[in-house]
């Protein structure tokens, strides 16, 4: 298809977008009194026309039209949601008309203005439907690309890019923005932006706004060194700063063109301004452009996978699938698809991420269920959990939709075959969604027996993926495994298959690992030794048990052996991992000790009730909750947890602790305290984060807490620490005109001769133990889990 | 005068994990609680409501509101004029942290907590820009920040920053211990010193 901005793209100077739109609006002083800017397309046509003609006067190779936040749910705020199609018509017509014939016009989309689930509550197919509207209107009236602009969601982009793709054929261009260069709001590095957008048929990525142009180079560079597809950079002007009352952004048009140099040097081709830019920006950067040369890119062989926040690089060194969340590897896999509760896949998913997975199956094919609406709900809850890209497994054509479609990354498809029915529908999902794709080297006749056949399978299907448009290094060629007990060449044959495809066909090698010892024993030793050879013959992806050790560590070893491991880096950390519990600890569901080290504070309640059904309630502190605490208490003080794990799991420990409580009322028995502490903040103080944070812990230790809050005078403490006949006063303060409440505070009980009935122990910021000694306290301590050992000491 | 409000504020994630004791040797869960806390962190930012007001004097104008403190006094030796400022993040990420503690949920409380402070050291540092571009422009350069009830300058000298600035009108004030409220909250003074010749920068543009 001949399109004005593609023939464009083949320039080998920078292609030079516009700058601002708002900036302009003010500059040329129009008001918007409680109107969106959009608009001026139809009340002020001749406004937005003379900010295109400025723009096309600079040397703007491109311009962008006033529709960026023509959405139903923006304009809806100013009650215009029925204006999206004409507003967004408008802007193109207007943004024609200035252009002419030489200068592209391209359409501008903005986000919708609500966070997509699960990080908000927008659904994804309404986000779509929301774009459709503008994108109808752009394809209607002829815009030669559409740019997708200011992304913060990767899933956002998605959903845009999707309501492109699903009305129309004009090139797509879409730009996140990246707080400093690194990462989007949502957490997006540049490089997995870059491979999920690319993926999915944008014909441009890149970033726009933010910050000014000088994140923008790294940011770029990133982009560029995993993506073929041109780069485009639309920086501000300068981090804008106010002053007297005014935005201002700080670059004036040379400095900011002299930042572009950098930014074409490490791959961008495509550049523009964003906020705070004007036509004299434009006019400096074309200055600029005219100098340099687009930057030639090398092709770059890996295989990009990614989940929101992670790329996943897969080229000399092999990855692991992990294998578990499967109905046929678990039962309580099948239990939880069944229940709709995915607490355990959740646990599974992460404890296999920890083990070392790089990538997760996700299978939940249980007959009689809603398949794909389970797959949809579990995937996107696993995205908002693990970092790992997804492999969306399933023999329905509509679950794999569901799950590829609800995948904020670039996902893995398990599986296509040698069938011509499979691959003739799987291969579309694949390219639509932009995912690599896993293929059986079976068909109608099953597992072929010889080699030979296995890679005439492979190679039927490879060339339906050239024809479709999958790329080589997408392909993952399964040559299947089969026991070695029914068939003693079965690790032979899948391994010479594999090896002659990938040689032949330049695609990726794969093998299921566990099959080969069903039904043997030592199925650890088998699975390790087929593992080293498929590897020693250079195995790219392997589905296994990552949180088997002795396998995983054969896996390392294999890669070590093969070459693939430079400086045998990986390989070291894999075998001096510390988790050497992993195989015991990780493979138990979800218990109530875990729940509150790993502060799963939502699954608490059914856990104790389960608990309670063996034990009696005080035995649960005793034996679970308190030792449970005190495994997080030791990670902290050793530096291996820091505070939100101490206090999620202190939170988590509470919420079981409460039940117990209740447990025992109902029961007619009554919880002993070891003591009754009174906490307060001293008077003049008003920070008491730091107090609430050691009663949340310790409270889970048996001690009854009053807490007298912040701002408590000595009168008041004592008034208290009679009334509840406390044990314990704990004071904290922040600041050093407060401290000194403490020492007046003993001085005072001294003088009522009430000094030796209470133990006074102290902290915060200000305070330390010297001070402590100073002021006849009977201890001091800097943190929650040092808190406990005191009190530990106090009362044994 | 200088009075700005609704200014942007970035917050580091890094600055607020470490606040939170985090050490790069923590693994297990920490992606996660990572996940967590950026997420709390885009929560929070519909709490932050930074404003500053600030104004430069001439020394002599001011020195009775550090004459007792000898750190200031020796801050303030080789400057000719100072600015005096008050920044705030407001008082709806406070209330905020409250409404956690209320609901029992201290980690996040915590979480929040150290974003709140980060916020507001963020906003003192976009007005340490301001002022040092504005010195610079003037030949001048500046002191580092200093705030009270550091070092022996006491916190009595807020209330004394706020009337002098008219601080109300971002919404702050002090309570009956001179402390600020709301309580993610900065006053400070920066000096202005003649940029001494050879440490002049100059700028190739």
């Amino acid at each position: 298809m001949s399109n004005k901005f593609v023939n464009l793209l083949k320039s080998k100077k920078p292609v030079l977008f516009d700058g601002a739109m708002g900036t302009m609006l003010i500059e040329y002083g129009i008001e918007l009194s409680n109107m969106p800017p959009e608009i001026l397309n139809v009340s002020n046509p001749a406004a937005i026309k003379k900010i295109h003609k400025a723009y096309i006067d600079s040397g703007s190779d491109v311009i962008t039209t006033n529709t960026f936040g023509a959405n139903r749910y923006k304009l809806g705020q100013y009650g215009m949601s029925d204006k999206v199609y004409e507003l967004c018509y408008a802007g193109v017509k207007i943004a024609k008309e200035a252009a002419g014939k030489n200068v592209c016009v391209a359409a501008s989309i903005g986000p919708i203005g609500k966070l997509l689930s699960p990080l908000g509550k927008m659904d994804f197919d309404d986000a779509v439907e929301i774009y459709a509207e503008m994108v109808k209107a752009f394809d209607e009236v002829g815009a030669d690309l559409i740019i997708i602009e200011t992304m913060l969601d990767l899933h956002e982009a998605r959903a845009a890019l999707f309501a492109c793709r699903e009305n129309t054929d004009i090139p797509i261009v879409v730009m996140m923005t990246f707080e400093g260069g690194a990462r989007s709001a949502t957490g997006t590095p540049p490089e997995a932006a870059a491979a999920v957008l690319s993926s999915l048929g944008a014909c441009a990525v890149g970033m726009n706004c933010s910050s000014g142009p000088d994140d923008m180079a790294h940011a770029v560079k990133k982009m560029a060194d995993i993506s073929n597809i041109p780069i485009i950079a639309q920086a501000n002007a300068g981090t804008p700063i106010q002053k007297d009352g005014k935005t201002i952004f700080p670059l004036n048009p040379e400095d900011f063109a002299g930042f572009y140099k950098e930014i074409i040097d490490q791959g961008a081709s495509i550049i523009g301004g964003c906020c705070g830019t004007t036509p004299e920006h434009i006019r400096a950067l074309k200055r600029t452009a005219q100098k340099l040369t687009i930057k030639k890119r090398n092709i770059n062989p890996a295989t990009f996978l990614a989940s929101r926040s992670k790329l996943l690089r897969i080229d000399k060194y092999p990855v692991i699938v992990g294998e578990r969340i499967n109905p046929n590897a678990l039962k309580m896999v099948a239990q939880s698809v069944h229940d709709k509760e995915y607490s355990f896949i959740i646990h599974e998913a992460e404890s296999q991420t920890d083990a070392g997975a790089d990538i997760l199956d996700v299978n939940v094919s249980v007959p009689n269920v809603d398949e794909p609406e389970i797959m949809r709900e579990l995937v996107s809850q696993l995205s908002s959990i693990v970092n790992t890209p997804l492999c969306i497994d399933s023999p329905s054509y509509d679950a794999l939709e569901a799950g590829l479609r609800a995948f904020p990354g670039r996902a893995l498809v398990n599986s296509t075959n040698g069938e011509k029915e499979r691959y003739s529908n799987i291969l579309p999902l694949v390219k639509k969604y932009g995912a690599a794709v896993i293929c059986l080297t079976m068909d109608e006749n099953g597992i072929p027996e010889t080699v030979d056949e296995r890679v005439r399978i492979a190679e039927r299907v490879i060339k339906e993926c050239d024809k479709i448009g999958i790329q080589r290094k997408d392909i993952f060629v399964d040559t299947l495994t089969l026991t070695i007990s029914t068939e003693p060449q079965g690790a032979v044959k899948a391994i010479e298959a594999m090896r002659i495809i990938k040689e032949k066909f330049g695609v990726r090698g794969l093998l299921g690992i566990s099959n080969i010892s069903f039904g043997l024993p030592g199925k650890e030793v088998l699975n390790a030794g087929f593992l080293g050879m498929a590897v020693g013959q250079g195995l790219d992806a392997a589905i296994m048990n990552p949180k088997n050790k002795y396998v995983r560590n054969m896996f390392a070893a294999g890669a070590l052996l093969r070459g693939s491991d430079k400086a045998a880096e990986r390989y070291l950390a894999v075998v001096t991992d510390k988790k050497e519990e992993l195989n015991v600890v990780k493979n138990e569901p979800l218990n109530l000790r875990k729940a509150i080290i790993k502060g799963v504070k939502s699954k608490i309640a059914g856990l104790v009730e389960k608990e309670l059904e063996s034990k009696e309630p005080l035995q649960i502190i005793n034996d679970l909750i308190i030792p449970a605490l005190d495994e997080v208490g030791g990670k902290y003080d050793k530096g291996e947890f820091f505070l939100p794990q101490l206090l999620f799991a202190a939170e988590a420990a509470e919420a079981a602790t409460k039940i117990i409580q209740e447990k025992l009322i109902s029961q007619n028995k009554e919880a002993s305290y070891k003591a009754t502490i009174l906490f307060a903040t001293v008077k003049g103080d008003l920070h008491d984060i730091g107090k609430n944070i050691v009663i949340s812990v310790l409270k889970n230790y048996g001690y009854k807490i009053i807490d007298l809050g912040k701002n408590a005078d000595s009168e008041s403490i004592i008034k208290n620490a009679e009334k509840y006949k406390a044990d314990i006063i704990a004071l904290s303060a922040l600041m050093t005109t407060s401290m000194k409440e403490m020492e007046k505070l003993i001085i005072e009980l001294k003088e009522k001769g009430l000094r030796d009935k209470y133990k006074i122990i102290i902290g915060g910021a200000v305070v330390n133990k010297e001070y402590a000694e100073r002021i006849q306290a009977d201890g001091y301590a800097k943190d929650p889990i040092e808190t406990v050992n005191l009190l530990k000491k106090m009362y044994v | 005068m200088k009075k700005i409000k609704k200014f942007r504020v970035a917050v580091r994630q890094n600055l607020i994990l470490s606040m939170l004791k985090y050490k790069d040797d923590i693994t297990e869960d920490a992606d996660q609680l990572k996940d967590h806390i950026q997420k709390e962190v885009l929560k929070a930012y519909d709490f932050i409501q930074p404003a500053v007001v600030y104004d430069t004097f001439n020394i002599s104008e001011i020195s009775e509101l550090y004459s007792d403190s000898k750190d200031v006094s020796a801050l303030l030796k080789d400057s000719v004029f100072v600015t005096i400022l008050v920044v705030t993040i407001g008082d709806a990420l406070c209330k905020e942290i409250d409404a956690l503690i209320e609901q029992n949920r201290v980690a996040d409380a915590s979480i929040w907590d150290a974003i709140g402070s980060e916020a507001v050291e963020q906003s003192a540092n976009f007005v340490n820009r301001l002022v040092k571009e504005e010195a610079g422009s003037e030949g001048s350069i500046i002191t580092p920040r200093f705030s009270a009830g550091y070092g022996d300058w006491g916190i009595k000298n807020n209330k004394k920053i706020i009337d002098i600035l008219g601080a109300e009108r971002i919404g702050v004030s002090v309570n009956e211990y001179d402390m600020l409220v709301p309580n993610k909250t900065i006053t400070a003074v920066i000096g202005w010193e003649k940029a001494k010749k050879s440490a002049k920068k100059t700028k190739n543009k």
